[in-house]
C-alpha cells in the first residue's frame, strides 16, 4: 500500500512539475505580428501591398508547419491549409515566416485565400486542427501592426513599428552574459552560485553512493550469513584485499611482462596435418552465429 | 618574336605561380606559429608530454600556418575547404562529446565508488574555473569570453573546446592550445603547490585500501550519475550523457564490442580530427593576438587555483575525519581532471616522502570526479552565459 502511495505521489510530482515542459513542434508556432492596413509597409514578390501575417517559431529547432491551418473564421478552422512539402512549410529555430492575406492563392504558396479586416479573428491550427494561437484584430490603423510585444511570448498589443520578418522588440537586446556582467562585475556571484551547484550535484552523488556502498560491503553479507548460522559459507567470503595482495599482484604482473621475450630456445618442426578438415571450408567461420541463449 | 612571347609567357606564369606559394604570403606570425607547432611536436616525441594530443595539435599548427593565397578554399576558416568541413565538428561541439564517450568507456569509477567522499575533491578543484573567470573579467574580457577562458581550469581539453565553441568561438584555438599545454605541464605546475600547502606529517598519511566494488554498483553509477547531474545541470548533458553512456557500455558487460569501439577506434579517430583541426585553427592571422597571450597567462592561474583548491579542501575535510580515515592531501591536486596525469603526480610526490605509500589508486577517485565536476561546471557556465 505504501509503495502504491509512493508511486502515485511520484506520478503527481512528474505531472505537475512537467506542466511547463516545452515540446518543440507545431505548438511552438505563434502569430507574432499582423498588419491589416498596409499602405506603406513592405510589398510582396509581385510588388503589391496587402495585409500580412507573420508566424514565429519559438522553438530551438526547425518546425514543419505543413498541413497546419490559418483561418479567420472560428467556425472553419480549415480555411487555409499550408501545403505539405512546400518551400514555405518550414520555419527555422527562432525564425519568422510571412503570409499575405490578399485572398489570391494563385500568387504563391504563402498567399492566403482570405483577406483581413478590422475586427477579424485570426487563428493558427496544427495539423490535427488544435488551436495553437489566435488573435483578435480590433481598432487596427494604417501601417500600424499588432502582435506580441516580445516575440512569441507575453502580451499582445499595438507595436511601435511594423517589423515583417524581424523581431518585434528591435531595441538592442541585452544578452544573458551582458546581464550577468552588469550584476556581477567581479565574478564572485558566479563563483558562489556555480560552486554551490557543482558541490550540490556531486554531494548528491556522494550521498547516494555512500548508501549504496554500505549496502554492498562484503562484511555485511558475511555478518548476515553468520547470523543465519551459515558459518562455512561466511568463511568463504573474502575480506577486502590489503596492500600486500595488491603488491603481490603488481609484482607478478611486472615479472610476467619483463620476462616475456620474443626469442624462444626451441626447435621448430613442421608436421603435415593429416586431417582432411580445413577451417577454410567450415561454415562455422562463414556464417553469423545465432545468439547463445544461456 | 615568338620566342620572346613564349619567354614572357613562362616568366609571367612563373611569377603568377610564385604569388600562390607560401613564400610570397608568409608573415612573421606564420613563422612564430610554425615554431610553436614544432615545439609541441618536440615535447610530445622527445619528452613524452601528452603525445596523443600534442602531436596532432602540433602538426595541425604546421598545417594551419602554411601561408596561402586566400580564396582557394584551403584554409580552415575558408568555407568549403576540406579543413573547414573537418573543423565543423569542433565549431559545433560534435567532437568533444564523442571523446567523452570514449573516456567513459575506458574509465573505471571503482576508486570513486569505493570511497565516495573523494567525489567532493573533484568538486573543490573546480575553483580554478571560477577563479580564472573572475581574473579574466578583471582583465577586461567580456563574461562569455571569461567563462570560456575559465574552463581551462577544468583541465579537460574536450570540455574546454565544447564550451569555448559555444561561448567564444573566436578564442577557441587559444583556449584549446592553452588547456592542452597546461595539461601536459601538470607534472611541472602541481608539485611545488602541493609541497607548499602540506606539512611533512600530512604527506605521510596512509589511506585505507579501497574496498572491492560490486558489479551492480558499477552499473548503477553511470545511470544514477547521469540522472543526478543532468537533472541539476541539463546543459551539461552532451558531455555528461556521453561520459556515462560510455561507462555503462563498459560496465554492463554485455556491450563489449561497443565499449571497445568507443574506447578504441572511435576515440582515436575523433582525437585525430579534433587535434589536427584545433591545431590548424591557430592560423597566425587569427591566433597571434594580445588576447591569446592573456589566455595563456590565465590558463596558468586557473591550474594553480584549481590545484590549491583541491589540496586545501582535503585539509579542510580532514578536520572532520577520524584518525585512520583521513585523506592524504597530496591527492587533492588530482581533482584537476587531467586524467591520469594529475593522479600520477599525486603518486610521484607521495613516493618522494614514503616509498611504500602508493597514492595512485586513491588519486584516481578525485581525478575521475574532476571530469564529472568540470563537465557540470561547463554546463553551468553555458546556461548562464550563452
Amino acid at each position: 500500500m505504501k509503495k502504491l502511495i509512493f508511486i502515485v505521489f511520484l506520478i503527481n510530482v512528474f505531472y505537475f512539475s512537467g506542466k511547463n515542459v516545452f515540446c518543440q513542434n507545431q505548438s511552438d508556432i505563434r502569430i507574432n505580428e499582423v498588419l491589416v492596413f498596409n499602405d506603406s509597409s513592405i510589398v510582396d514578390e509581385h510588388n503589391k501591398r496587402g495585409p500580412w501575417i507573420e508566424l514565429f517559431n519559438t522553438a530551438y529547432n526547425k518546425v514543419n508547419i505543413g498541413e497546419c491551418y490559418i483561418s479567420n473564421d472560428r467556425n472553419n478552422p480549415k480555411k487555409f491549409k499550408i501545403i505539405k512539402g512546400a518551400a514555405n512549410c518550414y520555419i527555422e529555430s527562432q525564425g519568422y515566416l510571412l503570409f499575405w492575406a490578399d485572398g489570391d492563392t494563385s500568387k504563391g504558396v504563402n498567399h492566403l485565400n482570405f483577406t483581413l479586416q478590422d475586427g477579424d479573428f485570426l487563428a493558427f491550427y496544427d495539423a490535427d486542427e488544435n488551436l495553437i494561437d489566435s488573435i483578435t484584430l480590433q481598432n487596427q490603423q494604417s501601417n500600424v501592426s499588432f502582435g506580441y510585444v516580445t516575440d512569441g511570448i507575453g502580451e499582445k498589443g499595438i507595436l511601435k513599428q511594423a517589423t515583417p520578418n524581424g523581431t518585434n522588440s528591435p531595441e538592442e537586446k541585452i544578452t544573458s552574459s551582458q546581464m550577468f556582467l552588469k550584476l556581477d562585475p567581479w565574478g564572485i556571484g558566479m563563483a558562489i552560485i556555480a560552486m554551490s551547484v557543482v558541490f550540490t550535484a556531486l554531494m548528491f552523488l556522494y550521498l547516494i553512493f555512500r548508501q549504496i556502498g554500505l549496502k554492498f560491503k562484503s562484511d555485511r553479507a558475511k555478518n548476515a550469513l553468520i547470523k543465519e548460522g551459515k558459518l562455512e559459507e561466511a568463511s568463504k567470503i573474502q575480506d577486502e584485499a590489503d596492500g600486500n595482495v595488491y603488491a603481490a599482484i603488481g609484482l607478478a604482473l611486472h615479472m610476467y611482462t619483463s620476462e616475456l621475450h620474443d626469442f624462444e630456445e626451441a626447435v621448430l618442426t613442421i608436421n603435415k596435418v593429416s586431417r582432411s578438415y580445413s577451417p577454410w571450408s567450415s561454415k562455422i567461420y562463414g556464417l553469423r552465429q545465432n545468439p547463445d541463449r544461456k | 618574336m615568338e620566342n620572346s612571347g613564349f619567354f614572357s609567357f613562362l616568366t609571367d606564369h612563373l611569377g603568377q605561380f610564385f604569388t600562390y606559394t607560401a613564400f610570397a604570403n608568409f608573415t612573421i606570425g606564420h613563422i612564430v606559429m610554425i615554431i610553436i607547432g614544432l615545439v609541441f611536436i618536440y615535447l610530445a616525441i622527445a619528452k613524452d608530454y601528452e603525445p596523443m594530443l600534442l602531436v596532432p595539435i602540433g602538426f595541425g599548427m604546421l598545417v594551419g600556418n602554411v601561408p596561402f593565397y586566400p580564396g582557394l578554399k584551403i584554409g580552415v576558416y575558408e568555407s568549403g575547404s576540406v579543413m573547414n568541413y573537418l573543423y565543423f565538428g569542433v565549431l559545433n561541439g560534435i567532437y568533444p562529446p564523442l571523446i567523452f564517450l570514449g573516456i567513459g568507456a575506458m574509465t573505471d569509477f571503482s576508486a570513486l565508488i569505493s570511497n565516495p567522499k573523494l567525489i567532493l575533491i573533484g568538486a573543490a578543484a573546480q575553483f580554478g574555473i571560477f577563479g580564472a573567470y573572475a581574473i579574466a573579467l578583471l582583465l577586461g574580457f567580456n563574461a562569455s569570453e571569461a567563462g570560456a577562458i575559465g574552463i581551462i581550469g577544468g583541465a579537460d581539453g574536450p570540455t574546454a573546446i565544447f564550451l569555448s565553441s559555444k561561448l567564444a568561438p573566436e578564442l577557441m584555438g587559444a583556449i584549446a592550445v592553452s588547456a592542452y599545454s597546461y595539461m601536459a605541464l601538470v607534472p611541472v605546475i602541481q608539485p611545488p603547490i602541493m609541497r607548499l600547502l602540506t606539512t611533512h606529517k600530512e604527506r605521510l598519511i596512509r589511506m585505507k585500501p579501497p574496498r572491492q566494488v560490486a558489479k551492480l554498483e558499477k552499473i548503477l553509477f553511470p545511470i544514477v550519475g547521469l540522472l543526478l547531474t543532468t537533472f541539476i545541470v541539463p546543459s551539461g548533458m552532451p558531455l555528461l550523457g556521453m561520459l556515462f553512456f560510455g561507462n555503462l557500455l563498459k560496465e554492463s558487460g554485455v556491450t563489449k564490442r561497443l565499449a571497445d569501439t568507443a574506447k578504441g577506434s572511435l576515440i582515436d579517430i575523433v582525437t585525430i580530427l579534433i587535434g589536427l583541426t584545433v591545431g590548424a585553427s591557430t592560423q597566425a592571422t587569427t591566433f597571434l593576438t594580445v588576447k591569446s597571450v592573456g589566455i595563456f597567462a590565465l590558463g596558468a592561474f586557473s591550474f594553480i587555483i584549481a590545484t590549491t583548491g583541491g589540496v586545501l579542501f582535503v585539509k579542510f575535510l580532514n578536520l572532520f575525519l577520524k584518525e585512520g580515515s583521513k585523506i592524504n592531501p597530496l591527492i587533492g591536486n588530482s581533482g584537476v581532471s587531467a586524467v591520469p596525469d594529475s593522479a600520477r603526480v599525486s603518486q610521484m610526490v607521495g613516493l618522494e616522502y614514503d616509498k611504500t605509500n602508493h597514492l595512485l589508486m586513491h588519486a584516481m577517485g578525485p581525478n575521475v570526479a574532476g571530469v564529472i565536476g568540470s563537465a557540470v561546471a561547463a554546463g553551468i557556465l553555458l546556461s548562464f552565459l550563452s
